[in-house]
């Protein structure tokens, strides 16, 4: 019997008569087997479990697990979850965050005008509790590289935690919503806006800034919970005083030692345009007391304009939560030339390695290979491609260098083709989940190769500092995003999903043996975490690009929810009503998703299900 | 190169059209008249007035020239360069701003409007250039970015940059 064949007879015959069908690029491809040679899965730290009613931060627990322990919903009854309220969320651009739930109430943040929601769970239809709206500069649209997008709040005590795309943290109560503190941290007039989600560590709230394409110097901060104040500023560039590089600084590779790397790595003072800004995933281990977070690409694009490793930029730090200094670095793109931010997630795993435990982090990269570092050191324990790649030929383990292919170099002036992972990388800021269950790692990322042309560019201030004209395209095969399930100990893909767009959502996986994830053209889908097989999906009222998140609701159901609202920079075209006709447009994503408006409009709604 | 990254080419425009207060004239045709500056025009962003009358709307004899002169056209995609626009506008399809290329114009697609958004900043995002594109230097950049909407129908425009990259291939 075909795997087609035998896909379509597990359909029960309602979902048929439903017309729903399944697409013919959701046949898993790869060979549908558990993981690891040696029978032993990687697991999250202690510290990951969390309470699995709740979800209380985008990444479940600060070692980013994304897994949630609920296995009501299963991949026996998956195939009947069903809606069970919608909102609206008033806004109709790209919608990226996490929805939180913690004890009876949901909280939302959305894109610009990032406004607030709380919503009580506790009554039919989940009316509204408050809103909050902080009424960012309308200015602020206008010096955001990727779409006005926010990628959630955080919820600590009583309290939320989110910013502002006008560079405000702020701290709102979470019973009545009331504002506690806001607390300026970042510039428009020269470009700075803020889109992440923050991590809260102990007393201090974490977050990083956007701008790399603004020539906007990047930085870390934590703030007090209670008071807003800054308590520690780290940049990512410019003299170690200010990089909190110091007595404590234990880097294991030579290109990280010497005094002032922030400075000497670039032309005399580019560092202060020099980007590294922190717009991704922060993590935390409690008992290292370490948080890590990356850096995003150096500026300008043009490579030429800045020869040196441009540190500390498209690397990873490691600093103490208390003070920001600095225990270790490591640089995944040193000299970025394809502008492959070192933003995304680093998730904590322990896994036993040569008979002996390691506590580890997994970082898929936007150069295209899945690393693993050791989290106490930053030594390099292995990087292994995820995705086609010609813009390098591999990492040396013993420099930790990624050695770039000399072929697929920009050059100012000249049109290098086929660089291949595009900009937005093989993997963007779409998270992906851990299973411990699987022992999997799922991951949510992009199929796209892309032409460069550098150009000289001149810094003005609260202007692009880019000097590159792209055009993206699909990668080998055609299709231009994939969910792969990914076997951390062996560096291999165990399947993968392709998809037409690429996969702009984050996943989540879940003790039912599921994993969840949604596409640009509007499905929210759930998927056997082993197999692979599509076992429920699910349109949306427009392109899928939220982070999905579960819990149980006060009448004791599991719920699943996800955003709509099609955008950041993959769906740009649609959310910013660009011109298909350049290519060039939205930093050259235009160029590979011309068709995307034939798929979906904008929107901007919560959509929560449950089994009924 | 020390200071290779700073503003050497916008300046070296700027220079330029600043010490050249009245554009320079086209070959063969009498010199335009030097007439109202962006800041002094009385233009309207909007169609719709309560009464009989149009919304005052004063026309650029420059802006007007200018649109039509594809050297001053040329001049302002050099000044659409130097000055970033490409950065948010890219080659007319848009990005961190809307489209150029299109019909949409938010806040008017005459020439006047178009430096009239320039010089003054708009609201929802674009900046204000007034410090930088000073007095009736505007005008080459209105005309070219009123060029882009030239042509609807078509996919390239006269003053878009010679390009080597073949920005659609078949996958």
């Amino acid at each position: 019997m075909s795997l087609g064949l035998r896909l379509l007879l597990n359909l029960p015959a309602a979902l048929l008569a439903l017309g729903l069908t399944q697409s013919s690029a959701q046949t898993p491809n790869g060979p549908a087997e558990t993981p690891s040679s040696n029978g032993l899965l990687p697991a999250a730290p202690a510290f990951a479990s969390t309470n699995a009613d709740e979800w209380s931060m985008p990444g479940k627990n600060t070692a980013l697990t994304r897994y949630s322990e609920l296995a009501d919903v299963d991949s026996t009854n998956v195939k009947t979850l069903q809606p069970v309220f919608t909102f609206s969320l008033g806004v109709n651009r790209g919608q990226e965050a996490a929805p939180l739930v913690v004890g009876s109430s949901l909280y939302v943040v959305t894109a610009y005008p990032n406004i607030l929601y709380a919503l009580d769970l506790s009554k039919p239809g989940a009316p509204l509790k408050w809103t909050y709206e902080p009424k960012p500069s309308p200015a602020a649209q206008g010096v955001a590289c990727c779409d006005v997008v926010n990628r959630g709040a955080v919820h600590s005590e009583g309290r939320l935690f989110f910013n502002t795309l006008d560079g405000f943290t702020i701290a709102v109560d979470a019973e009545t919503g009331s504002e506690i503190w806001r607390t300026k941290m970042g510039n428009i007039h020269v470009g700075e806006t803020m889109t992440m989600a923050p991590l809260v560590v102990k007393d201090k709230v974490i977050v990083g800034n956007s701008g790399g394409e603004m020539g906007v110097r990047g930085w870390a901060a934590a703030l007090d919970v209670g008071s807003g104040e800054i308590i520690w500023k780290a940049y990512s560039t410019g003299p170690d005083a200010e990089v909190l590089i110091g007595a404590g600084f234990e880097p294991l590779y030579d290109q990280y030692r010497g005094k002032d790397l922030g400075v000497s790595t670039w032309p005399a003072e580019m560092w202060r345009q020099g980007g590294g800004t922190v717009w991704g995933w922060v993590s935390y281990d409690p008992d290292l007391n370490l948080v890590y977070y990356g850096t995003a690409n150096p500026g300008p694009w043009n490579a030429d304009m800045r020869p040196g490793d441009n540190l500390w930029t498209a690397g990873i730090f490691a600093r103490d939560a208390d003070t920001g200094q600095a225990r270790w670095f490591y640089q995944w793109s040193p000299h970025d030339v394809s502008d492959y931010d070192g933003v995304n997630e680093s998730i904590l795993l322990d896994i036993e390695i040569a008979g002996k435990q390691r506590k580890v982090l997994v970082h898929p990269d936007r150069n295209g290979y899945v690393y693993m570092l050791d989290r106490s050191t930053g030594e390099l324990l292995s990087a292994s491609p995820f995705a086609f790649i010609t813009s390098s030929k591999g990492v040396d383990k013993q420099t930790g260098r990624l050695v770039y292919n000399e072929e697929k170099h920009p050059e100012t002036g000249k049109t290098v083709k086929d660089i291949c992972p595009a900009a937005p990388g093989a993997k963007d800021w779409q998270p992906a989940s851990f299973s411990p269950q699987t022992g999997l790692l799922y991951i949510p990322h992009n199929n796209l190769c892309m032409d460069f042309k550098a150009s000289h560019v001149g810094y003005l201030a609260g202007t692009p500092y880019v000097g590159a004209e792209v055009y993206m395209n699909a990668g080998p095969g055609g299709h231009r995003g994939e969910f792969s399930a990914w076997d951390i100990v062996s560096g291999k893909e165990v399947w993968t999903i392709n998809e037409r767009f690429p996969v702009w959502s984050g996943a989540l996986a879940t003790a039912g043996g599921l994993v969840f994830y949604g596409t640009m053209d509007g499905w929210f889908k759930a998927l056997d975490a082993r197999s692979g097989n599509l076992l429920w999906q699910f349109k949306t009222s427009s392109g899928v690009i939220g982070q999905p998140t579960t819990w149980r609701g006060p009448d004791g159901r599991q719920c699943v929810a996800v955003l709509s609202g099609v955008g950041g920079w993959a769906g740009a075209i649609v959310a910013g009503d660009l011109d298909p006709r350049d290519g060039s447009a939205a930093l050259g994503f235009v160029n590979a998703m011309k068709d995307l408006p034939e798929y979906t409009t904008k929107g901007g709604t919560l959509h929560v299900f449950a089994i009924p | 190169m020390k200071a290779s990254h700073l503003v050497v080419p916008a300046a070296t425009l700027l220079s330029l059209l600043v010490a050249c207060g009245d554009p320079a004239p086209n070959q063969g045709q009498a010199p335009p008249q030097a007439g109202k500056g962006p800041e002094q025009l009385t233009i309207s962003l909007v169609e719709i007035a309560p009464g009989p009358a149009e919304p005052v709307h004063e026309k650029s004899e420059i802006g007007r020239a200018y649109a039509d002169d594809p050297e001053q056209i040329a001049l302002g995609r050099q000044m659409y360069v130097a000055f970033n626009c490409v950065g948010c506008h890219f080659n007319g399809g848009g990005g961190m701003g809307p489209p150029l290329m299109d019909d949409q114009w938010i806040y008017g697609g005459s020439v006047e409007n178009i430096a009239a958004s320039i010089i003054q900043g708009r609201p929802n995002g674009m900046p204000s250039f007034r410090a930088i594109v000073i007095g009736n230097s505007v005008w080459p950049l209105a005309a070219y970015v009123h060029s882009l909407s030239a042509k609807p129908e078509s996919k390239s425009q006269a003053a878009a940059p010679e390009s080597d990259m073949s920005p659609s291939r078949p996958d």
